[in-house]
């Protein structure tokens, strides 16, 4: 213990000489939670209609590897979910990929979603309030985001728009729905059914809900048991599913993988070299405990703590600024997802960083050379 | 309580040390066939022209630097046929030092930059550490300094820190390389002061190497270095001359 105070009254009396290297690994430890964060973040447009609502199952077409890419089933399947003594509620759901025709004549890709439009319903997402459910009634009605507005030529509410040569009128607009993947055009069952080339006894998902939540996974289990040409997963499953298909198989998430993966080589670079250069600093003093006899180890052990100190320091630093960044980023409708475990892990990685270059900076104190401090 | 070594006995033997550098023709030698005795109680000044190999010298008797040939006995040890480790447990139990810059940790005071030395070293408890760092300081007359960190000292103060961060252990040996050498006389003289205060009163065996030839009057036996060859300096020799002189057979 006694390591760790001398550690910290140095770093503390002397911190101006130290805040070069503890902003180092703040910079360090933001840039790996923002990108992580921006990675994590960045998919969840894959999932929106799954997180969004109330569905705890999602029984779909066999081999489904994102959501928004299913065979369709036939209506009739309703029955078995339906039929499962725990849940509560099943019904229909549609959601499929068409094209929307600009006023330029240009097309851009949307994904039209059509659920059940009560009050209990499973497959609208929460955004959608009780008044633009009502007027979702009306045929031909849809919902968009307002981030997708300029995207899809028009300018907001009661815009009118071409999908499949069908016209569709803008009766409300949500927030957050930004997705590269498609405009998210929200409607009814009825709507979506003229929309899409869905034939009417067709369907994409059977949602569900079981009276007690808990019962959903044993649901999913049984489905999966008894109808092998189906899908079935509860609804974490399918969104992890999905972000996972973005992430993985596409190169958009390769490649942001990849500049996550930069961002931390270039934080873990910065840090080591800036603590190196921030313990070689003092190595003329370290040298004179040397001669004193004082040793070697010892003295890594207060190497270290500083090294620990400045990790601890930084990460300090670091949180506030990073929920700040990605508050901010949420302006511009850049998704930062920054769950307990990434921030976690982004202060484990810095302190590991940390560590790692006191351990570097070791090597010049097992060779310190008398020399440094004779004239 | 200091340790009495012995009037006649040298406390430290230092034989044939010779100390080369570089290889072939580029060879070079700092110390150059030496062979003196320090005695415990005694403050004894290592004069010579920059470059003439006294820093170097110092640290093959101190233990920190190995000379190419000779021995040096201490404590009845040959030093230098010890292991490292040896040595280092040697210098921690032994010997103290200060040098030209006074290398003290910008982040602590001057109470912890004694405090780390007994805490670090003998592991001496925190309470006892802190008492004997304090006593220390009064002692050097830094008694209400004790809290100010090294840019809150003047160049001798800081020194004085580094003096009692050396004498703290009670060292046997004490090695000065150039201590002054960074401080105005009147401050430098306090220095020389406390380092023959420590042969005299607690009976060390001081080491000082300077080119100050106002250190002379203070120690109790000069020595000269000149291109890596020691002898001593006759009593009647003046210092500046003696000095002068070997700058100029230097120079030619």
């Amino acid at each position: 213990m006694m390591y760790f105070a001398y550690a910290w009254t140095a770093l503390w009396e002397d911190r101006q000489r130290y805040l070069p290297g503890v902003l180092a690994v703040a910079f360090s430890a933001v840039l790996m939670a923002l990108q992580s964060g921006m990675l994590l973040g960045m998919f969840t447009f894959a999932s929106l209609t799954i997180d969004r609502a109330r569905a705890q199952i999602w029984l779909g077409g066999p081999r489904i590897r994102t959501v928004d890419m299913a065979y369709p089933i036939f209506e009739r399947d309703l029955t078995r979910l339906a039929s499962q003594p725990e849940v509560e509620r099943a019904e229909v759901y549609l959601q499929q990929h068409d094209l929307w025709v600009r006023p330029d004549g240009s097309i851009e890709l949307c994904l039209v979603v059509g659920a059940r439009l009560d009050d209990q319903s499973l497959g609208a997402v929460r955004e959608l309030t009780p008044d633009l459910r009502l007027l979702l009634e009306e045929k031909g009605a849809i919902v968009v985001d307002e981030s997708d507005l300029e995207r899809l030529g028009i300018h907001g509410l009661g815009d009118v728009g071409e999908i499949s040569g069908h016209r569709v009128k803008v009766v409300g607009l949500t927030h957050g729905f930004r997705s590269p993947a498609g405009a998210h055009v929200f409607c009814s069952i009825e709507t979506a059914r003229q929309l899409t080339d869905l034939q009417l006894n067709q369907i994409s998902y059977v949602l569900g809900r079981c009276r007690v939540p808990e019962d959903a996974q044993a649901v999913v289990e049984r489905l999966r048991a008894s109808y092998p040409n189906l899908s079935a997963f509860t609804a974490p499953e399918l969104s992890q599913r999905s972000r996972l298909y973005w992430l993985t198989k596409t190169k958009a998430g390769v490649a942001l993988g990849y500049a996550a993966l930069l961002g931390l080589l270039v934080g873990a670079i910065v840090t080591s070299q800036t603590l190196y250069a921030a313990t070689i600093a003092q190595l003329r003093q370290y040298a004179v405990l040397w001669a004193l006899g004082i040793p070697v180890r010892r003295m890594a052990a207060l190497v270290l703590a500083e090294a620990f100190w400045m990790g601890m320091a930084g990460v300090a630093l670091a949180f506030p600024a990073t929920l700040a960044l990605a508050k901010g980023a949420e302006l511009l409708s850049v998704i930062i997802l920054l769950p307990i475990w990434l921030l976690a892990a982004t202060a484990a990685v810095t302190m590991v960083m940390a560590l790692g270059s006191g351990f570097a900076a070791l090597r010049s104190l097992r060779r310190i050379e008398p020399a440094i401090l004779l004239r | 309580m200091p340790r009495d070594l012995g009037p006649v006995k040298p406390a430290l033997q230092g034989r044939h040390l010779t100390r080369t550098f570089g290889s072939g023709a580029s060879v070079t030698r700092a110390v150059n066939d030496v062979s003196f005795d320090l005695y415990a109680g005694e403050a004894v000044l290592l004069m010579g022209p920059s470059g003439s190999g006294k820093s170097t010298l110092l640290a093959i008797l101190a233990g920190l630097s190995p000379p190419t040939e000779g021995q040096v006995m201490a404590m009845g040890q040959d030093l230098w046929a010890l292991s490292e480790r040896q040595r280092q447990e040697f210098r921690l139990r032994y010997c103290g030092m200060v040098f030209q810059g006074f290398n003290l940790f910008p982040g602590l005071s001057a109470r912890l930059q004694l405090e780390i030395v007994l805490r670090l070293g003998e592991g001496v408890p925190a309470a006892e550490a802190r008492r004997r760092a304090e006593k220390m300081l009064t002692l050097l007359d830094l008694g209400d300094k004790a809290s100010l960190l090294p840019a809150e000292l003047s160049g001798g103060e800081q020194q004085r820190v580094a003096v009692g961060r050396a004498l703290i252990k009670n060292p046997a040996f004490f090695f000065a390389d150039e201590p002054t050498a960074s401080l105005d006389w009147v401050r430098g003289s306090q220095i020389v002061q406390l380092l023959c205060d420590a042969a005299h009163e607690r009976q060390a065996c001081v080491l000082i190497v300077s080119h100050d030839p106002r250190i002379r009057s203070r120690a109790d036996r000069v020595y000269y270095l000149d291109d890596g060859r020691l002898r001593e300096a006759p009593s009647d020799v003046n210092p500046d001359e003696a000095v002068s002189a070997l700058a100029a057979k230097r120079e030619t």
